[in-house]
């Protein structure tokens, strides 16, 4: 299958700081892929890099949305791209959406810029809370969001992001702030609708619980690079990079016998403006002998997937 | 919720403005302490044969009826009108904060009683009450400030408590109480210095309103008495020529403005300083 | 039997109509490691802020070390023998304090070391304990990252060596291998100090690997209290058992399977 999103060699900056560096990735349709990392790895301003949200930093490489490079497009040709082909939800839904507008009119507005009706807008606002599960959606169009619980506002987010029929949805960390049973509820949702419509979703999260149940792939970044991509199968039956295995170990699980201790993985993530030479998983890694703090590994392919690492 | 007694100049946020802001305030303020030395001539030598002179070489700003060099004037008036408020704000801030504080570490009732005393002042309009409280005291500038800092007091000791609340509520300060913090190590070391910001830039701000009533209060009479350079006397005695002799009122009232202007200017980069939630994004 | 040293009786709190919790009782005994575990709005929150005096109860009473929490004796006891960790590491630190004034408050405000070289000598080797260096002594919270910063939480709260240690979801704020590495160091010092701790927490993963016993909360009622064993492996109450049932699994084989089974019992 074809990619709807290929993301070549992508840099984020902000000021002189090299915030993500050299990113590739591919999104075909329908397809779930998640991309995880601890904070500061890079991987919101990634998400938000590819709807070039920020006006602020600097995005490079490419981003091709079917043939149209989005790094090239004018900052108006963008605002037609983001909400119609590429859609995003963000983790707070009580700050995303605006406490003074009806929920509604929120759902609807993406249409309504667009041209189509007030009727027809609000009618098909009502038919996407409907398949989200807000019930009784139709008359709930009036409501304001404080009259919503978290987990039904992050689903007014998604009918607004997904109702104009985006190839692409972008999901930052969208359950991070929910319940357990609520994230589960919204994560069952976004699959749903994905599959029937086709969409290609990146999600964005820390959280390898989630990523097990919901994706297809798995891309893992640390310090702005992508180290590790594989597909769930190989990722959860044993990841390649030290990195990635680290993470893994570190999750407490209800499902595995208690041990002594949790395992860790020493020290601190790096900051972009402190990338130590050579790999930068290097100070922390168990597995690090005298090339890794010399010479940064590059991706290589490995089976269906790639690592970076020296060791592999 | 604070009422706002004190004129305030709103301008635009301009960057260079805020750049300029702190020199112009620190050059306004060196000014008012070494004004008297810099008067090219004797700010009360009356010479009735060189009255209403317009601005010109022997005199650049002009001369009053008086036959006073108006400029001269202006330096040694800075000193009243610029140091004279700043003490005003000192003193109502530091009325202000002890207020707040004792209502902040008092309980209920304390605050109760202190936010009701507020209340009755701030009921009352700032410069009336100031007003009053000067020409009852007889007009001097002596009264004046005693005036003016028994009017503004209120206005601080509630934004102080605003912000105190503010502050208390933070989970650090609530680690502390937990901790066993006693009442007033928390308020000195905790509370007050997280504080203190909003409170700079509130009394910053403050300086330019009360320059602003200070020489209004002069203007009315109740303030520093002639002979005396004050600027607000200075725009009254103006008075009767502005047809005739234009500079006498308009010169210290262009001083007023610009340093009322100058010292809100102060106020706000101060707040953009200080405010990391304000930030230049 | 271990002796009871923290006991809620009948807490109640009401703000207006809305009931935050209602007769929530238990007891924290000597020496275990007590979860208190619901969702949001399940009343863990105020629970812990009646517990701590930081909200006066409507209704019950806490009882420490078997005395009622009453006067000012008792909770000057109190407040020395029992210590917090909060939830956030960046709002619980006083910006304007250097870690070695922050970690060394307590000590100075109960009088256990009256001198500025005392107090700083202690703090060292409390740093020491929660793996952070003597270098970070004088530096302020701005310059930690979130850990560390909960690392320097858990060493002003053993600083001033508590029987009780209250840590209000401490680690979920945290990324994952940073969550490892501070639920280790609060295991160890759990057990290098006999420290009894309440710790609340939504996340049942976290809570199974640290707690003896459980008290789930569930809409400011108790819904169940147990040890681990009766928790985990044998829940009564349907609440606990929707909660564990929605655990993610890292292992897509087993997490396929158990959002299967939800979706069926859904139905």
């Amino acid at each position: 299958m074809t990619a709807v999103l290929r993301v070549e060699n992508l840099t984020v900056d902000v000021g002189n700081l090299r915030i993500v560096d050299g990113l590739d990735l591919e999104l075909r349709a329908g397809e779930r892929v998640a991309l995880v990392g601890e904070s500061g790895s890079g991987k919101s301003m990634t998400a938000r890099a590819l709807l070039r949200l920020d006006p602020s930093v600097t995005v490079g490489g490419q981003v091709w949305l079917g043939d149209r490079d989005l790094v090239t497009l004018s900052e108006k040709q963008m605002q037609r791209v983001r909400g119609t082909e590429l859609a995003m939800v963000f983790q707070d839904p009580s700050t995303a959406l605006n406490p003074l507008r009806r929920v509604g009119d929120q759902v609807a507005e993406p249409l309504r810029i667009r041209g189509v009706s007030r009727r027809d807008a609000r009618r098909r606002a009502a038919e996407m809370l409907d398949r989200l599960g807000v019930p009784r959606a139709a008359e709930r169009l009036n409501a304001y969001p404080h009259e919503f619980s978290g987990g039904m506002r992050q689903r007014v987010m998604l009918a607004a992001a997904l109702i104009t029929g985006p190839r692409v949805l972008i999901a930052d960390e969208p359950t991070t702030a929910l319940d357990v049973r609520v994230q589960e509820k919204v994560l069952a949702l976004i699959e749903q609708l994905a599959a029937e419509d086709g969409i290609a979703v990146l999600l964005i999260t820390h959280d390898l619980g989630i990523v097990a149940g919901f994706a297809d792939r798995v891309a893992v970044m640390y310090a702005g690079r992508k180290v590790e991509e594989n597909s769930v199968e190989t990722f959860f039956a044993g990841p390649s990079h030290p990195y990635g295995r680290g993470l893994l170990n570190s999750v407490p699980r209800v499902d595995r016998a208690l041990t002594e201790r949790l395992d860790t993985i020493p020290g601190t993530a790096v900051k972009p403006s402190a990338r130590p030479p050579g790999c930068s998983f290097h100070p922390r890694c168990s597995a690090a002998v005298s090339r890794c703090s010399a010479e940064a590994p590059v991706l290589v392919t490995i089976g269906s997937g790639q690592v970076a690492c020296h060791e592999v | 919720m604070t009422a706002m007694t004190l004129p305030r100049i709103a301008l635009p946020r301009i960057p260079l403005l805020d750049r300029l802001a702190i020199p112009a305030a620190a050059l306004f303020l060196l000014i008012a302490l070494v004004g008297p030395w810099l008067a090219p001539h004797d700010p009360y030598q009356v010479d009735l044969s060189q009255a209403l002179q317009a601005p010109g070489p022997g005199h650049w700003l002009g001369t009053d009826a008086a036959g006073r060099d108006i400029l001269s004037r202006l330096l040694a008036g800075a000193r009243t009108t610029v140091l004279s408020s700043i003490v005003v704000v000192v003193f109502a801030a530091v009325v202000g904060i002890v207020v707040a504080a004792l209502a902040a570490i008092g309980g209920r009732w304390a605050d109760e009683i202190l936010m009701r005393v507020c209340d009755i002042f701030l009921s009352i309009p700032g410069m009336i009450l100031a007003l009053g409280i000067a020409a009852a005291l007889g007009p001097s500038l002596r009264s004046t400030i005693i005036a003016l800092v028994v009017a503004l007091w209120p206005p601080f000791a509630r934004l102080v408590r605003a912000v105190l609340r503010e502050t208390m509520a933070s989970t650090y300060v609530e680690s502390a109480r937990v901790m066993g913090v006693p009442a007033r190590r928390l308020m000195a070391r905790h509370v007050l210095p997280n504080s203190l910001d909003s409170l700079y830039v509130q009394a910053a701000l403050d300086v330019s309103g009360v320059i602003v009533l200070m020489s209004g209060l002069s203007f009315l009479g109740v303030g520093a008495q002639p002979p005396s350079a004050d600027w607000g006397a200075m725009v009254a005695d103006g008075r009767e020529f502005v047809t005739t002799a234009w500079w006498v009122a308009t010169v210290p009232g262009i001083a007023i403005t610009l340093t009322a202007v100058v010292f809100g200017l102060f106020g706000d980069a101060l707040r953009s300083k200080l405010d990391p939630t304000l930030g230049d994004a | 039997m271990r002796s009871d040293l923290l006991t809620a009786d009948g807490l109640t709190k009401r703000y207006g109509r809305f009931t935050a919790i209602e007769d929530v009782s238990f007891t924290l005994r000597a020496g275990e490691v007590l979860g208190l575990v619901g969702e949001s709005g399940s009343g863990k929150s105020t629970t812990v802020r009646c517990l701590v005096g930081l909200t006066k109860p409507d209704a019950g009473t806490v009882s420490y070390d078997g005395e009622p929490l009453q006067g000012r004796a008792a909770w000057h006891r109190f407040r020395r023998e029992a210590q917090m960790v909060f939830q956030d590491p960046y709002a619980s630190l006083n910006p304007r304090m250097t870690v070695a004034e922050i970690v060394g408050e307590g000590l100075r405000v109960h009088g256990i070391e009256r001198t500025a070289a005392g107090r700083r000598a202690r703090v060292t080797t409390l740093l020491g304990q929660v793996g952070l260096d003597a270098g970070d002594l004088d530096r302020y919270p701005r310059s930690f990252s979130g850990g560390q910063r909960q690392r320097i939480a858990i060493a002003r709260a053993i600083a001033v060596e508590p029987r009780v240690l209250i840590c209000d979801e401490p680690v979920s704020a945290l990324d994952v291998s940073v969550q490892a590495q501070v639920v280790n160091v609060l295991r160890d010092m759990g057990r290098e100090l006999g420290l009894s701790i309440l710790f609340i927490a939504h996340d049942l993963a976290v809570v199974r690997y640290l707690c003896d016993r459980l008290v789930v909360l569930d809409q400011g009622r108790i819904a169940e209290q147990g040890t681990r064993e009766q928790i985990y492996d044998n829940p009564q109450a349907p609440y606990t058992r929707s909660l564990l049932a929605a655990v993610p699994i890292p292992d897509p084989a087993a997490e396929r399977e158990r959002r299967h089974r939800q979706k069926e019992s859904a139905r």
